[in-house]
């Protein structure tokens, strides 16, 4: 049987990094005594897949992966017993059978929401890097890649954009194997269009969701369903 | 208080490397609340956080002082370089990991002492936390700082640092500082020096503060004079003499991030007598005392259970020695295979035996096997008493053939005494034996993929073991015998390693030096000395500029070969070993005479069992009733 998790990892968990995480989760779930399913061979590992990869520093409640169970196990009762032996900042929200026998989580998610809170910045020119910002075709970034720094035009992955708040937004941005934006990339594309905003920083970055974004008609799906 | 320096180290985060070193909440870290407990400890390992919580005896003693209801016990790590300077920047104290306390709010700060390399690192603590580095400036207002571990038998080079330093197993010693320490705080907590003198007064402490050092005119020490009445001339240590009775923590802090040792860890037995005469663990934790196997299993059980760990290691110097090895391993790794763990043994001895045992658990994918012949002729092992034949050497190299392996690593130390470049072509010899037995196994093919690494280290003499009235080989002479024992090896499939010979010759420094190396400890460390253990940090030349500063002369420590008679720096710190016994054993050594394991031989009268009353003690299976031991769950 499969399990389908959404998972947060918050507070000072959100130092983790992706490894780290597995890492945890996996002590977790074996201290719980859950019949974990393991991979064949000589050093068997729990057959656990995550959705997508989340950076070092980066909070979230939007953690989605797929456990595999040799038995059939209560969602509700997973969740309780996996709570009880998860370290601080580490939480099971949700857990759902598995739908189906679709693709992998990893090669269907490409799409992710963010909350991003920006510190030492005029409202009102964040406003107004934010209108720009979609009126824009094209905003040009310098991404750093394994081969150093490039420009790329960041404006068609970044489907929405909205000031929620005093210094924060809401982001829906690719993510995946098509295409990883960084929410620093968009902080950095906002900065390029108001002056205000020179010394912005991101202070946080929280995942709120991921999707399947539908690169025609741009409807949304959540993983649960996929 | 906390919750603001918490805040303020939160933000410190994302900008420095491996911020989870800083995070604590980890799964059974123990956060009391301060208001109901009378003691507070902060143990403050001086190197980086994934080494620190590798080290099982920190997790021992974290579980032995938080199991006492009027004490807690929480963790620091020295900052690495990059957090240190943001701290700096900030302002922020050193804290601990459970609660975010300024370390100098604590009652005691206890320094594990492993490795001399880290004692730079020390004082970066004791600085961050805004504690006088000098004992002697220490009022009441400050914590106690003690240090505890193996490098305590020769604490000298740190002993204007530190108020007391432990020698010996902590487990039972802890229980009594506390108490003292109490006793003292009720009683007023009047006089600092009141408080050393009841420490001084329990087996196992050890007051710097309270001895007088002399020198002879040629710079060696004439006299240790203890200037306290009542304090004794040699300080003895603390020895557990049963490990069965004492606690072990099954319940261990399981990091969220990667450490170095990232497994469960179970304590098979203490000490080792095999007597390999370089090695100092084998000297000041004598004799062997056995953890009987029915305890053994019970605590791998409760400790994977609670750790989640997928690897279970039964730790102790030598594990293929341990009396019960192969029928407690086999059954652990049943047991604990379709839990998905792996047991693993980590040092193993040279012979297809050891090779055996580690097959026998290593369901693990065959990597590499580690075997650690430490000098490359039989003659120079007879010298350090590595009782290891050629014949054990290729014995297990065909056993690790034959059972799967592809990949060797051979251990050698260069620069033993009266080593010779026959020694080293011996050395080199290993390897290619490594390679000619894999054809012979393996058929050429198949051992074209044979990976052999040559990993060679510089001997560093060590206080109390035979050796240490031996020089340090020279430097350049290190760095020649390096080059040399490369020119044999010529194989694309060996791979030859081998270490800095300059931090080894700072180690030996460290190692050998008395109170006057303190200063050049103290100049190190103000010209930036940090982390010297890490390659990427170790500046030899700073250390030079800093023994120079410092009126250190290295080389009167590390070159030069002592007398029989000479008073060392170490002398009144006793792991039990009587002098006329080392004697002996070091012109043993010269004479290549091979002594025997008292563990399974007769008594060679070393003097350890006398001095502490102790005895060797094995465990073979039915030890104990198996129903003494029912499993308690301690689940959730
Ligand atoms: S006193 Fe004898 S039995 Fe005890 S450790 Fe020394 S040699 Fe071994």
């Amino acid at each position: 049987m499969q399990l389908r998790i959404r998972l947060a990892k918050v507070g000072l968990a959100r130092f983790l990094s992706h490894l780290d995480l597995q890492r945890t989760v996996e002590r977790g779930l074996r201290r719980a005594g859950l019949p974990l399913a393991f991979t064949q061979g000589f050093n068997p590992h729990p057959r656990i897949s995550y959705a997508s990869a989340l950076a070092t520093g980066t909070s979230s409640e939007g953690e989605f992966l797929d456990v595999d169970l040799t038995e059939p196990v209560d969602p509700a009762e997973f969740l309780a017993r996996a709570n009880q032996h998860l370290p601080q900042g580490v939480r099971v929200l949700e857990a759902r059978p598995a739908p189906g026998e679709g693709d992998s989580l990893m090669a269907q998610i490409n799409a992710a929401a963010y909350r991003l809170t920006v510190e030492g910045a005029d409202q009102a020119a964040l406003e107004a890097a934010v209108a720009a910002f979609l009126a824009a075709r094209e905003v040009v970034v310098a991404r750093e890649g394994r081969t150093g720094t490039r420009p790329v035009d960041i404006r068609p992955q970044v489907y929405e954009l909205a000031v929620t708040g005093p210094g924060e937004l809401r982001a829906l941005v690719q993510t995946g194997s098509q295409g990883n934006l960084k929410p620093e990339e968009v902080l950095a594309g906002l900065a390029q269009l108001a002056p205000g905003l020179a010394g912005a920083e991101l202070t946080l970055t929280h995942r709120l969701m991921l999707y399947r974004r539908d690169p025609e008609t741009g409807v949304l799906t959540e993983p649960w369903s996929l | 208080m906390a919750e603001a320096l918490r805040d303020r180290i939160e933000r410190l985060l994302p900008r420095v490397s491996k911020p989870a070193r800083y995070t604590g909440g980890e799964w059974n870290a123990v956060v009391k609340d301060h208001s109901k407990v009378d003691l507070k400890v902060a143990w403050t390992f001086p190197d980086a956080y994934e080494v620190g919580m590798s080290h099982l005896g920190s997790l021992i003693m974290y579980h032995q002082i938080n199991r006492r209801a009027d004490a807690c016990c929480e963790r620091a790590y020295a900052p690495w370089t990059d957090m240190e300077a943001a701290m700096r920047a900030e302002g922020i104290p050193l804290f601990t990991l459970e609660s975010w306390t300024p370390v100098s709010e604590f009652d005691i700060i206890a320094f594990p002492l492993l490795y001399e390399l880290t004692y730079t690192n020390l004082l970066t603590c004791l600085d961050l936390a805004g504690v006088p580095l000098f004992a002697a400036e220490r009022t009441e207002a400050h914590p106690l700082v003690i240090a505890g571990g193996p490098c305590a038998f020769n604490c000298e080079p740190l002993a204007p640092f530190l108020d007391v330093a432990v020698l010996g197993d902590g487990e039972e010693v802890i229980h009594q500082i506390l108490d003292a320490y109490k006793a003292w705080r009720d009683g007023g907590r009047k006089d600092r020096r009141e408080l050393l003198r009841r420490l001084a007064s329990i087996t196992g402490c050890y007051v710097p503060g309270f001895y007088a050092v002399t020198y002879n005119p040629d710079g060696t020490i004439k006299e240790y004079r203890p200037t306290e009445p009542g304090v004794p001339a040699v300080v003895d240590r603390a020895t557990v003499k049963d490990l069965d009775a004492i606690d072990f923590p099954t319940r261990p802090v399981v990091p969220n991030t990667q450490i170095v040792f990232d497994r469960a860890q179970v304590e098979v037995f203490r000490g080792c007598t095999r007597g390999c005469r370089f090695c100092h663990a084998g000297y000041i934790s004598r004799p062997v005392r056995e953890r009987s196997p029915e305890l053994v299993q019970k605590l791998a059980r409760e400790m994977v259970r609670n750790t989640g760990y997928s690897e279970l290691s039964l730790v102790s110097l030598s594990t293929a020695d341990y009396t019960d090895v192969q029928s407690t391993v086999g059954r652990l790794s049943d047991e604990l295979q379709c839990q998905g763990v792996n047991v693993t043994l980590p040092s193993t001895r040279v012979d297809a035996f050891s090779v055996a045992v580690a097959d026998a658990v290593s369901k693990v994918r065959k990597g590499s096997i580690t075997l650690a012949p430490e000098g490359g002729s039989a003659r120079i092992r007879r010298v350090i008493n590595k009782t290891v034949s050629d014949r054990d050497i290729r014995d297990a190299m065909r056993a690790a053939f034959r059972s799967g392996y592809r990949a060797v690593k051979l251990y050698f130390i260069l620069g033993l005494p009266t080593e010779t470049d026959a020694d080293l072509e011996a050395i080199a010899e290993k390897g290619h034996w490594a390679l000619e037995i894999a054809e012979e196994e393996l058929g050429r093919q198949e051992a074209r993929k044979v990976r052999v690494t040559i990993s060679v280290s510089v001997f560093v003499p060590k206080p109390h073991t035979p050796f240490q009235f031996e020089p340090q080989v020279t430097l350049a002479e290190a760095r020649r015998r390096q080059q040399y024992i490369k020119r044999f090896l010529k194989d694309r499939r060996i791979e030859y390693k081998y270490h800095e010979a300059d931090v080894s010759h700072i180690e030996a420094l460290l190692s050998l030096g008395d109170r006057r190396v303190a200063n050049a400890i103290l100049r190190a460390w103000q010209m930036g000395a940090r982390f010297d253990g890490w390659n990427e940090h170790f500046d030899y030349n700073l250390w030079l500029r800093a023994c120079e500063e410092a009126g250190v002369d290295i080389a009167f420590y590390t070159y030069r070969k002592k007398g029989y008679g000479e008073r060392f720096a170490w002398d009144h710190l006793s792991p039990g070993l009587s002098r006329e016994w080392l004697i002996d054993d070091h012109r043993r050594a010269m004479a290549e005479v091979e002594v025997e394991d008292c563990r399974w031989e007769n008594c060679d009268l070393c003097g350890v069992c006398m001095s502490y009353n102790v005895l060797p003690t094995l465990k073979p299976a039915g030890f104990v009733g198996e129903d003494e031991l029912a499993v308690t769950d301690s689940a959730g």
